[in-house]
């Protein structure tokens, strides 16, 4: 969707016009689902994260600077609540090393599409929060290196660093698994 | 595997990315020429970027447009002062929205509400060029529907897009004695029997157009296996 009419729609949603919020959400409400979904794997969460993304976007279009992209905020807000929701689940549980095989690695006979899929979903669990959301942010929003830094609030460098080790550990974990 | 340099990974990264010049995909041809254990790991990061974008999109639960679009009915408090509400609440809000505007549950889009929109920065003057367009959309188990109805004197043009992830089928009720389908895209899934078109909705994302002559409303009802997952009712004023 135009930046333009991302604007035109915010500014109509500051006027007071509910309806242009609802083209916000219409054009924005399957990429953030995704965000959360692919950062967090749990649909019920990425459904509430979701919902207070979208919430928090009304209650402060007002704080919205219209010189930075509107997806590269709502985006930013998705990312950030999925890494609170992270940060609380990580605080009862045991750190994972990425690198370590777990119990159920070993090259399977046969893999169909959906547990090929299974797999890279795995893959991208274990990664910590920092790569996995340039993975999200890459794959399933199909951010570039720019829009990337401009929603994770890190520069352009760092995208790059981050995404490189990212597919590296990825890459180790689906060798691992016997889907390379 | 020793550790590829700083080159070779800033290449293999660009390539990844689509982002490689002439030069530069040269180079990259020409390392890996010479180095097997670079072709090795360039081999397994492509095939491990290919997985991922074989990962497709994950269609949002059904009604979760409509709970976050009734979010609006309530206040924007300052920026700060946002306290995450459960589900439960942002449901009441949900029906207390649905009231006030008057709509069904399962209609609502993105483009009704640029319509919307239009009406209102066009302050009034252009509003009957505005509902002269009216749109619906139907989600449901992994099946979403978006109609849009328009007149042209008296042919009615109604486009359907839908995006699914497993098959359905939409509906399209007329009143035979009033309306009849008079063009359609040359589309083996459509379908039309007295008073009733059956679209197939296939897995995927598709956009049809029906043609039709006479006069609205037409209805729509979206289908799966037998049972009805959701009505709309589209109609368009003259303008």
């Amino acid at each position: 969707m135009g930046e333009n009419v991302d604007a035109a729609r915010v500014r109509a949603c500051l006027a007071g016009d509910s309806h242009a919020f609802a083209g916000l959400v219409a054009e924005y409400e399957k990429p953030v689902y995704n965000v959360a979904l692919r950062m967090l794997r749990d649909p019920e969460e990425a459904r509430d994260i979701a919902q207070t993304v979208f919430l928090k976007a009304w209650q402060n279009l007002s704080s919205y600077d219209p010189q930075y992209k509107f997806y590269s905020w709502i985006y930013r807000m998705a990312i950030n609540e999925s890494l609170n929701v992270l940060r609380t689940r990580a605080r009862g549980a045991e750190p994972v090393d990425e690198r370590l095989p777990t119990e159920d690695a070993g090259p399977p006979d046969l893999l169909d599409g959906d547990q090929v899929r299974g797999v890279v979903l795995d893959a991208i669990d274990r990664l910590k929060p920092e790569y996995r959301a340039v993975i999200v942010l890459k794959y399933f929003v199909e951010r570039d290196y720019e829009a990337m830094a401009e929603i994770l609030d890190i520069d352009v460098k760092t995208v790059k660093s981050r995404l490189y080790t990212a597919r590296q550990l990825l890459k180790d974990r689906l060798a691992t698994r016997g889907v390379l | 595997m020793s550790a590829p340099n700083d080159r070779l990974r800033d290449l293999i990264q660009a390539d990844l990315d689509g982002a490689l010049s002439a030069a530069e995909r040269a180079e990259l041809a020409r390392l890996l020429l010479q180095d097997p254990e670079a072709r090795r790991l360039h081999g397994q990061l492509q095939r491990t970027d290919q997985l991922l974008r074989d990962i497709p999109a994950a269609v949002p639960p059904a009604g979760l447009r409509d709970v976050v679009i009734a979010g609006p009915a309530q206040p924007r408090e300052a920026p700060g002062r946002w306290n995450r509400l459960s589900t439960y609440r942002i449901a009441a809000a949900f029906v207390g929205g649905l009231l006030v505007v008057g709509a069904a549950y399962y209609v609502n889009d993105g483009r009704q509400t640029g319509e919307a929109l239009q009406g209102s920065v066009s302050a009034g003057k252009d509003l009957a060029v505005a509902a002269a367009e009216r749109h619906a959309s139907l989600r449901a188990e992994g099946i979403e529907v978006d109609a849009t109805l328009r007149s042209d004197g008296e042919i009615l043009h109604l486009e359907i897009a839908s995006s699914a992830a497993t098959p359905g089928e939409l509906a399209v009720k007329i009143d035979p004695s009033a309306t009849s389908l008079t063009g359609s895209a040359d589309d083996a899934s459509v379908t039309a029997a007295g008073d009733e078109v059956g679209i197939q909705l296939l897995a995927g994302r598709h956009v049809r157009v029906l043609e039709f002559s006479g006069s609205p409303p037409i209805r729509l009802e979206l289908r799966a296996e037998g049972r009805v997952l959701g009505q709309a009712t589209l109609t368009v004023n003259a303008p």
